[in-house]
């Protein structure tokens, strides 16, 4: 598929990762470890998926590509198993552009996503719709950072490390996401549920100038 | 102020339920991938796969120059691999100062026992005189002269001058259109011993001790203004009796080139 990622992932943190017993094996290929992972990593990866192209399906399918990418390339995987988990959001994260360029081309196909209509239904996450709303406002960037900080836990590099950026630059990103969202959520929060009323001027338009 | 924004996630978790449908679907493709040979592997293992022809290049290009300089020092004037032996002896110079002297006899006397034509045997001759002063290896210079002797024996009758050389070849075949191309190579052999002469040839040596053509040009105007001027025009016909570039480079180099000559 030709993708810009390689599993290059070499940091290995002090701290121990409840992933770190699985590194050997997937390394090997092994099926079990690779189940484990799976049982492991699925969910939160279908979490952000889901989240970022809010729909099911295309997120189930960013899922198992992430898990086929590194099931071909395992053996070059490099690094402990917070690096594993970072890996298989990176490797999400651009299944999920992917799939929002598709969209860009292809904007009359049923999938284009909308925004009016709450996702949360498919979903069994807990976000509320007036977040849900507020965060379809952010550009496919933003959202990744606002996802990936405050529902999955990463800090500031591992973040640059899952979207190929800079520490500096996701730092930015996220100052004006987190301005962006709590403008939206002040106001909205009150008046609750009207999520038509969200400005659309910033919706993704300006997708991924990744450093 | 992040703290605010981070309140907004409170609740959201991190994870949604993977339905049975889902797993067994995600898993049997997983089981798929793995079950297949390792793309990765053949692409990670085998660097020296991908990059096979570039390193075939290099591996050739690596043994190709050892090879070229070694089996350049067998080179005659004229041969492909001869400007590779010249190339070497550049280098080389440093730790074997005599070595081109010692090629240029070695030349010449080969050249000699191939019998090639006399004004190719000329120019090696002016070379390895050149090559001699230059080097000083001044011992060598009886064996050159031994060889200009056994080439141009026959002449050397007619011509005293050149009979320094001890040794007579007398089954030469008969040149009488080159006898004059025979008195200027004895004649410059005879004067290779002037010291004088010798420090003007090193100082042409230096400055072009690139272009073995030039060399053989400039050893051998030096030789001819000593000598009478008449010989100069007299050898330059003889080499347009067409014996290969070199010649022809001399012809014009020499500014009185007389082409077709003869």
């Amino acid at each position: 598929m030709g993708r810009p990622h390689r599993p290059s992932h070499r940091r290995v943190s002090a701290v121990p990762d409840p992933l770190d017993h699985l590194v050997p094996g997937v390394r090997e290929r092994d099926d079990q470890a690779f189940a484990e992972l799976y049982e492991a990593m699925a969910g939160p990866l279908l979490a952000f998926a889901g989240r970022m192209l809010r729909d099911r399906g295309a997120a189930e399918d960013a899922v198992q590509q992430a898990f086929l990418e590194l099931a071909r390339a395992a053996d070059r995987f490099e690094g402990d198993g917070r690096s594993l988990r970072s890996w298989l959001y990176r490797s999400v994260r651009f299944e999920v552009l992917d799939e929002v360029r598709r969209r860009r081309r292809h904007p009359e196909e049923p999938r284009e996503q909308m925004p009016d209509r709450p996702f949360g239904e498919a979903f069994d996450d807990g976000m509320s719709p007036e977040l849900e709303s507020a965060l379809a406002v952010l550009s496919p960037r933003q959202r990744a950072i606002m996802l990936l900080r405050h529902v999955h836990g990463f800090d500031g590099a591992e973040i640059a490390e899952i979207l190929g950026s800079n520490r500096a630059a996701v730092y930015a990103a996220g100052s004006r996401a987190e301005a962006t969202l709590r403008r939206l959520l002040d106001g909205a929060v009150e008046s609750a549920g009207s999520s038509a009323s969200v400005p659309v001027e910033a919706d993704g338009s300006h997708l991924e100038a990744t450093p | 102020m992040k703290g605010d924004v981070k309140r907004l996630f409170d609740g959201v978790s991190a994870e949604v339920t993977i339905p049975e449908h889902l797993r067994e679907r995600h898993l049997a493709a997983i089981r798929r991938e793995l079950a297949s040979p390792p793309v990765g592997a053949a692409r990670g293992v085998s660097w020296f796969v991908r990059h096979r022809a570039a390193l075939a290049w290099l591996t050739t290009g690596i043994t190709a120059m050892p090879v070229a300089a070694v089996a350049s020092q067998d080179a005659l004037p004229g041969e492909v691999l001869y400007p590779v032996k010249r190339a070497v002896e550049v280098v080389a110079e440093p730790f074997f100062p005599r070595i081109q002297a010692v090629h240029r006899v070695e030349e010449l006397e080969r050249l000699a026992e191939a019998g090639v034509e006399d004004d190719v045997i000329e120019q090696a001759l002016a070379a390895a005189r050149a090559a001699i002063a230059a080097t000083g290896a001044d011992d060598l210079a009886p064996r050159l002269e031994e060889i200009a002797g056994g080439v141009f024996g026959d002449d050397e009758e007619d011509h005293p001058v050149g009979s320094t050389t001890t040794t007579v070849a007398g089954d030469e075949e008969d040149r009488g259109d080159d006898v004059e191309t025979s008195t200027t190579t004895t004649t410059s052999v005879a004067e290779g011993e002037d010291d004088a002469d010798d420090e003007a040839d090193r100082e042409d040596r230096d400055h072009d001790d690139h272009d073995d053509d030039t060399k053989d040009d400039d050893t051998r105007d030096d030789e001819d203004h000593d000598d009478e001027d008449q010989d100069d025009d007299e050898k330059n016909e003889d080499d347009d009796d067409g014996n290969g570039d070199k010649q022809k480079n001399d012809d014009s180099d020499d500014g009185d080139s007389e082409s077709g000559g003869d």
